[in-house]
Formats: structure tokens, C-alpha cells, sequence
């Protein structure tokens, strides 16, 4: 029997040195000074946008109109490029009254919005309950906490958000929160009318109507028209070039569609965005470009791996790399009901019922108990919840 | 509230649109690393070009691209922000970073500027105190993942601005790293995971069913001497390990993966087809060669477990080991109950029908049942 441990030790002690991954990569010199070593993005200023350079504020500032200026700057960046180090920016611009039980309504504001950013929707929640509650009139707030509470999955605090914003500021944006949670209640078909009609009606600035080509993306891939969707995404990212939200909702609906070429193409510039070096890495698989997707997978698995070590992870991106470039699917399952924990979206229930059928497993309780709760109807997830309405 | 105002209030909520893709993004994280060198330390710190240029201005002449020779220029700027940021004490003592030393790293495709330094404490101190305050002025979720190694003890921590220091006893005795804390925790599931796996278990045990018997001329006799059925026996387990702790390392490491829904219901099968080859045999003198092959399966299944676990960030070895020799362990300890017992048997009259056929057509159905059970639904088209 010793030679059986003496053999397996044995065995893995020459399997692992070759195949440990290093713990920190080796530094080099560049040959020239010429080597571009990184991108960034920058601004008309030639400072990177939203940086305490381009908005010439010092963070930090104790003048607070000054930091609300910079902080807000800084989640405006940090939504379009989808980097995460702006909320870091943003509350550090928010310091001093960051931990204030009743800061000023404005820090309130962004501290729910980086919160929510964060994921923290309780936390949101409550800061923009407090504002409605001062200020019943702060259609914003109004707005912010119905998507808030949709993420939560909290479908109905979302209609009565979105008809308390449509009392205060019809338009556009309030029909546009309202057809969403049209869609996601089971009529998708009523809530792409709704948010079209509105559309048509309403004469707006490019940032709002491309909010409302997005919702109507999702109600139209809700309601099963992919290519619609694909349509609409790709309207909307010609209004706001770059958007990160815009682009992988795109690629999504590309990789749906299996447009994979497509999808290569329009994330190659943004491999440094975790979600899109995802998609970007089933895109190159499926074009069986097998060097590019090894490479992408290597360097997600490494940033996901970081990701969780600094206690941030991220396990919606975790579930979908584990499942389908992994192929684990007991613990991409485990990843999807964690993200499906932390934000109910039909594309997070879709994953989480993926993962279980290919762990050979039923549907999570949690999931089927939310989906008789809303009633969604969602074409990408019937198939896969087979006989469980019946 | 006049309606143009209502707008713009709209427009700037629009900012919290779409939150679903806010967390992809590792963020902002250095990487530190301080080792002992023969009676002295050295500092290794990386961060992203990209976290470093709103502070240090990297990007000289505005186009949006870091050159090498942009960051040469900023590189005494660079090793007096660190200095200022970074501090190692040693014993309450702050030891000063000299000599510095720049290049670039790449982590997972993004390029970091490496600043390496080295730290002059004087003596040989109790403990080493590393202080992280890079960033956190205007990046108040910068982390930092640290990692010292020293003589014989290291260190693993993650640094922020809510927990900027972190201490590493250097007279701790080595039962105190974490590295055999991580080696012992994972030695442990092991045992418990071949413990509770009935059907790795059941596999072993109906492979050393006839391990106290031989097959000669078409009958099962009575193995004549201990030294051939223990012999028989620890061929056959070695082979059973050396195989499963293979395909285990090599799927635990992402080199080899096959979904659940085949592995389990694969696992099942090599149970059924133990059994079913001590009732019918067709493998008799390659039953070593015949453990090895199917527990090379066997090897996957442990890996799923692992995976539920994870493998600890920068200890994948310790707990690879552990883990395996755990499940070598529970396995020792089942096989050196169960021989004697067998050996002692085998020449009784009941062994042959009770023991090996009854026992194995048991086995046979229950993994059956096993297998139909783990099939993905929908595999089996219903009656």
C-alpha cells in the first residue's frame, strides 16, 4: 500500500512543477523606448476622462459642489468605459461624507449609485428611500430606485418606482422604465410597443434615447427576436460609441445569433474589460481560433482568480467562464447562484438554469419560486426550464 | 421643479443605468511582494500603468498611448511615490528602501510598471511590519495583494485602505504557515471526501473482491500465501492511485476538463463493469491495468470536488498534495480493514458465492441504479 502513495505521490510530483502557474510574472526591459506599453482613454483635455487632472479638482476637496462635480464625473466615466476603479475615485472624492448617516441628498445620491454599481442594492436601496422620502417630488430618486429594485429582482417595487417617476416627469424615460418592467412581468410584447411609441413621441439627447434603445434591446430579446435586438443595441451604440453596457448587451445578442466574427471584431480593442475578454474568448472558440481563445482564457481565469483574492469577485462573468470555457459545470453552478443571489436579470436565470442542467441537477428552488413571482417570460430561458411551468 | 430641470435630474440618474456589467472588472490592484534575501529584504511592487497615470501623469504627451520611454522618464517619480507610500519596519522600525530598480511585467495582459528596491533593516528582527497607502488618496478601493516570504514563514494578505498594514512574525514556527494550515485543511476534505464517496469506495472494494483469490482454469481458488494477496492488492491500488491522482492534478490545474454530467454518470459505469467482471470475468490478469484506466474517471470525480472547494489562491500545490494524500489516506485506511477480513475468508465455502457473486451483483444493481439516476435528464426516453 505504500507504493500506491509513494506511486501517486510520484506522479503528481512530476505533473505538478510543469503545470503550477507561475506566481508573478517576469519582469522585462523593453528594447526601445518606442514600445507602446499601454492605452488609455483620454479626453479633449489630454487627461484620461474623469480624471482629478482633466476636471481640475483636487479629490478630495473639501468644497462640496466641487466633489459632487468630480464624483460624478468619475461614475459617469466609469459607466461608459466599465472601470470599476472610478467608483473607487468617485468615493474617495466622497471621503468626508461618505460615512455620514445622513449625508448631504447629493452625496446620498452617488453613494447609492456607486453602491449600486457595487452591487450593494441594499444598501442603495436605502439611501434612496431616505431621499424619496425627504423629497417625494426627486424624480430621479424615483428613477434610480426603480432600477435598483429591479435588479433585486424586486419587480413590483420597479412598477410602482417607475409610475411614481411617470406621475412627476412623463416622458420617454418613465415610459421607457415602465415597458422594461412590462417586459420582464411576462409581456414583452407590451412592453416593446410602449417603449417604441414613446420613441416615436418623444424628442430627446442622444444619452436617454440610447437608455431607451437599450431597455427596448432587452424587451426584444425578452420577447425572442434576437435580431431586433441586435439591431437596437447596435442603434444605440452608433448614439454612444464605446458604451460599455451598449457593447455587451451586442455581443450578447451576436453571440446568440452566432455572428461570433462579429463579436470578435467589436470587442478587439476592449480585452482589458473582464465581461467582454469573456464573450471576446467564446467568440474565438467558436471561430475555432484556438490561440486567441487559450490566451483569453488563460487571462481571464488570472483576473477572475484576483478578482476573488481581493474579495471582489465577480461571479456572473465566473459562472459563464467556468460553464462554457471550463466546462465546471458543478461550480459555474454554484458561481450562478451566487450571482443570481446578488442581481435577478432573465440573462442570470438563464445561466443559472444552463449551469444546473449541465450539472444534471433540477432548477434551484430560489429561482423557480422568482420566476412564478413575476411571471417573466423570457424565449431564452423556456427551453431550458423544460416541464417546470407545468 | 420646472420641466427643463426635471431633465437634466433624468439625465444625470441615467448614470446608474445598467448595473449589471459594473462589477466585471477587477478594478485597481498592485501586487507586492517582499522576500528574505541572506540577512536582508527586497520589495517588489507592480502596478497597472493605467492606476498610475492620473497620479503620476505618465502619458507625457497626451496621445493616449504609454510608451517605455514616457515611463523611464517618470521613474524617479515613481520610486519617490512608493517611498513616500510604502513602508517596511522591522520591529517598530522603519527600514528605508534604496537602490531602485524599474521594469514592466505583464498580469493577465496588462502592463504593469515593476519598481524593485532593496530594504535596509538593521538586524535580524522578530517581525516585519509592510504599510500600503498607494492610491488610496484618490482611489479609495485600490487594493494591494501582498506577499512575504521570509526564511520560514510567509505571508499572504490583501491590502486596502480600510487595512493598509499587515505583520508577519518571522520567529513563528513553521506549524504556523499558512502554507501547511492550507496543506492540513485539504488533507483533511480528502479523507472526508473518500469517505463519504461511497462509489469510489465500492469501486476499490470490488476490485480486491477476487484480490484474495486466483483464476485458474476457468474456477476461483484460494490465493495460497499472504505475500501474493498483498502483493495483487497493492498493485492494484497503486494503480487505482497513481491514475486518479493524475487526472485529478491535471483537471484541478484547467489542463483536462469533462462536464459532470459525464464524469458522474462515467463513474457509475466503471462500478458497474467491476462488478460485472468479477461475475463474468474477462479481465483476470490485468485487473491493475483495468483499475488504472477507469480510475483514471475516478480522478475527475475528485476533481469536481476540489473545484466546489477551489483551490486556494497561491497554494495550489499544498492543497493539491493534501488533498490527494487525503484521499489516499481514507482509501489505506478502508483497504487495511477490509483485507484481512477478505484473506481471512477466502478459503471458506461461502466466500466464492456469497462474498464475490452476491456481493458483486449487489454492487452491480446499486450502480446501475447510480447510473440511470446521474444520466443527464431526457438521455433516457421515458416509457
Amino acid at each position: 500500500m505504500r507504493w500506491g502513495t509513494v506511486g501517486g505521490i510520484a506522479a503528481f510530483a512530476l505533473l505538478v512543477p510543469l503545470t503550477v502557474p507561475a506566481s508573478s510574472p517576469q519582469p522585462f526591459v523593453p528594447s526601445s523606448d518606442a514600445v507602446v506599453l499601454a492605452r488609455i482613454a483620454t479626453s479633449s483635455s489630454g487627461h484620461p476622462p474623469g480624471s482629478a487632472a482633466s476636471l481640475g479638482h483636487p479629490p478630495g476637496s473639501t468644497e462640496l459642489a466641487a466633489a459632487v462635480e468630480v464624483a460624478a464625473a468619475h461614475l459617469e466615466t466609469g459607466r461608459r468605459l466599465g472601470d470599476l476603479r472610478h467608483l473607487g475615485y468617485a468615493r474617495a472624492a466622497l471621503k468626508r461624507w461618505w460615512n455620514l448617516a445622513d449625508p448631504p441628498p447629493e452625496v446620498r445620491r452617488l453613494r447609492a449609485r456607486v453602491r449600486a454599481r457595487e452591487h450593494d442594492f441594499s444598501g442603495a436601496e436605502r439611501d434612496l428611500e431616505a431621499l424619496v422620502e425627504a423629497t417625494p417630488g426627486d424624480a430621479s430618486a424615483w428613477l434610480d430606485l426603480a432600477l435598483v429594485r429591479r435588479a433585486r429582482g424586486d419587480i413590483d417595487g420597479a412598477r410602482a418606482g417607475c409610475e411614481r417617476l411617470a406621475e412627476r416627469v412623463p416622458g420617454l424615460v418613465a415610459e421607457t422604465c415602465r415597458g422594461a418592467v412590462e417586459a420582464l412581468s411576462g409581456a414583452p410584447a407590451r412592453g416593446v410597443r410602449r417603449i417604441r411609441a414613446a420613441l416615436r413621441r418623444t424628442r430627446a439627447d442622444a444619452t436617454t434615447v440610447a437608455f431607451a434603445l437599450g431597455e427596448l434591446g432587452d424587451a426584444l430579446a425578452t420577447s425572442g427576436d434576437l435580431e431586433a435586438a441586435a439591431r437596437t443595441h447596435r442603434s444605440a451604440l452608433a448614439l454612444t460609441p464605446g458604451d460599455d453596457a451598449t457593447l455587451t448587451r451586442l455581443a450578447d445578442a451576436w453571440l446568440a445569433l452566432g455572428a461570433h466574427g462579429q463579436v470578435a471584431a467589436l470587442l478587439a480593442p476592449y480585452r482589458e474589460r473582464d465581461h467582454l475578454l469573456l464573450r471576446l474568448a467564446l467568440a474565438h472558440r467558436a471561430l475555432g481560433q484556438h490561440t486567441e481563445a487559450a490566451s483569453d482564457r488563460a487571462e481571464l481565469g488570472q483576473r477572475l482568480d484576483v478578482a476573488r483574492r481581493i474579495g471582489r469577485p465577480q461571479p456572473a462573468v465566473e459562472a459563464r467562464y467556468l460553464l462554457d470555457l471550463e466546462g465546471l459545470p458543478a461550480v459555474a453552478l454554484t458561481r450562478a447562484r451566487e450571482a443570481f443571489g446578488v442581481e435577478r436579470t432573465p440573462e442570470s436565470v438563464a445561466l443559472l438554469l444552463r449551469a444546473a442542467r449541465a450539472a444534471g441537477v433540477e432548477p434551484p428552488a430560489e429561482v423557480r419560486a422568482w420566476l412564478a413571482a413575476t411571471g417573466l417570460r423570457d424565449a431564452r430561458i423556456e427551453p431550458e426550464l423544460g416541464g417546470i411551468r407545468q | 421643479m420646472s420641466a427643463v430641470c426635471h431633465r437634466a435630474v433624468l439625465a444625470l440618474a441615467l448614470l446608474l443605468v445598467v448595473t449589471s456589467s459594473a462589477l466585471a472588472h477587477t478594478g485597481s490592484v498592485g501586487y507586492v511582494q517582499v522576500r528574505e534575501r541572506s540577512a536582508t529584504w527586497w520589495v517588489r511592487i507592480d502596478l497597472a500603468l493605467r492606476d498610475l497615470e492620473p497620479v503620476l501623469g505618465l502619458d507625457h504627451d497626451g496621445d493616449g498611448a504609454i510608451t517605455w520611454g514616457e515611463l523611464r522618464q517618470r521613474h524617479d517619480a515613481i520610486a519617490r511615490y512608493l517611498a513616500e507610500r510604502v513602508t517596511l519596519a522591522a520591529d517598530g522600525v522603519g527600514c528605508p528602501l534604496r537602490a531602485w530598480r524599474h521594469a514592466v511585467a505583464e498580469h493577465a495582459g496588462i502592463a504593469h510598471a515593476v519598481a524593485e528596491a532593496e530594504v535596509a533593516c538593521a538586524g535580524r528582527a522578530r517581525a516585519l511590519t509592510v504599510t500600503y497607502r498607494v492610491l488610496h488618496d484618490v482611489d479609495a478601493d485600490h487594493r494591494a495583494l501582498l506577499a512575504v516570504t521570509a526564511d520560514r514563514v510567509t505571508l499572504d494578505a490583501v491590502l486596502s485602505e480600510r487595512q493598509p498594514e499587515a505583520t508577519i512574525r518571522l520567529d513563528a514556527s513553521p506549524a504556523d504557515s499558512p502554507r501547511l494550515a492550507s496543506f492540513r485543511q485539504y488533507l483533511r476534505e480528502g479523507v472526508h471526501h473518500i469517505l463519504a464517496g461511497v462509489d469510489h469506495l465500492l469501486f476499490l472494494l470490488t476490485l480486491l473482491l477476487p484480490a484474495v483469490l486466483v483464476r485458474e482454469g476457468g474456477r476461483w481458488s484460494p490465493v495460497p500465501s499472504l505475500h501474493r494477496a498483498l502483493g495483487t492488492t497493492v498493485t492494484v491500488v497503486t494503480a487505482f492511485t497513481v491514475a486518479h491522482a493524475t487526472t485529478l492534478c491535471l483537471a484541478a490545474l484547467g489542463h483536462l476538463a469533462l462536464p459532470a454530467a459525464v464524469v458522474e454518470p462515467a463513474i457509475a459505469l466503471t462500478v458497474v463493469l467491476a462488478a460485472l467482471n468479477n461475475l463474468w470475468p474477462v479481465v483476470t490478469r490485468a485487473r491493475a491495468a483495468m483499475g488504472f484506466g477507469l480510475g483514471l474517471l475516478h480522478g475527475l470525480g475528485f476533481a469536481g470536488a476540489l473545484a466546489e472547494l477551489g483551490l486556494p489562491a497561491g497554494r495550489h500545490l499544498e492543497a493539491l498534495v493534501g488533498f490527494n494524500l487525503g484521499v489516499e489516506a481514507g482509501q489505506l485506511a478502508v483497504v487495511a480493514l477490509v483485507f484481512p477480513l477478505l484473506y481471512a475468508l477466502r478459503a471458506r465455502a461461502l466466500y466464492r458465492p456469497l462474498v464475490l457473486r452476491a456481493a458483486s451483483v449487489v454492487v452491480a444493481g446499486v450502480a446501475t441504479w447510480w447510473l440511470l439516476e446521474r444520466l443527464p435528464p431526457g438521455t433516457i426516453p421515458a416509457v
